[in-house]
């Protein structure tokens, strides 16, 4: 999730505060749940980045095996 | 561009990063099918915001499933990323089951479910591209 995406949600949960559609404990329990989605969201970075370097290691082995 | 980034990023990586990445674990169906089934939950469970009794069962639901996917993927070797997405997600369904010991708005039910639903599209699609 990049920071104009999470904006976007704050902003749309603290309107919905201010106009009295959610409570103040419901309104912080959606911010915590930014806050773990953030995690998530880079904790799904890593893993992307894991997998993208795992797809160059084999397709260097490959074109070494194919050079030898 | 992105295949000379990773490529530069594999020259400078030390070899313990190289390690984990080629060692990492494969793509698991039934991994894949457990994640898939908490977004569906959520997703689907956003049509029943307006019933309190409904949204609570569904809350359940989410509950055994986001534990079933945690337990799932915790002794599968090398992969400490989708067990702690996994572990994120049951503190995600748990803020959620917190808010129904009162009676919580519509907006809120709609939200966290939409919160749910995200995150587990997020992992579904990294578990997605692991390595068959």
């Amino acid at each position: 999730m990049n920071s104009s995406q999470l904006a976007a949600y704050f902003n749309e949960y603290t309107q919905a505060y201010e106009s009295g559609q959610c409570t103040k404990e419901e309104y912080i329990n959606l911010l915590q749940g930014l806050d773990v989605e953030q995690t998530i969201a880079s904790t799904a970075e890593e893993l992307q980045f894991k997998e993208q370097l795992n797809v160059a290691i084999n397709a260097a082995i490959s074109i070494a095996s194919a050079v030898a | 561009m992105k295949k000379l980034i990773i490529v530069v990023a594999v020259l400078m990586l030390n070899g313990c990063a190289l390690i984990d990445s080629y060692f990492m674990a494969g793509y698991d169906n039934q991994e894949y099918v457990l994640i898939n089934k908490i977004r569906t939950k959520a997703q689907l469970s956003q049509r029943e915001c307006f019933d309190r009794e409904k949204t609570i069962n569904n809350i359940f639901t989410l509950i055994d499933l986001t534990a079933e996917f945690k337990n799932f993927t915790q002794h599968i070797p090398r992969n400490p990323e989708a067990y702690k997405m996994a572990t994120q997600m049951t503190e995600l369904v748990d803020q959620s089951a917190r808010a129904y010991n009162g009676s919580p708005s519509q907006f809120f039910c709609k939200a966290k479910l939409q919160q749910i639903e995200r995150n587990a599209e997020t992992i579904q699609t990294v578990l997605g591209s692991k390595p068959r």
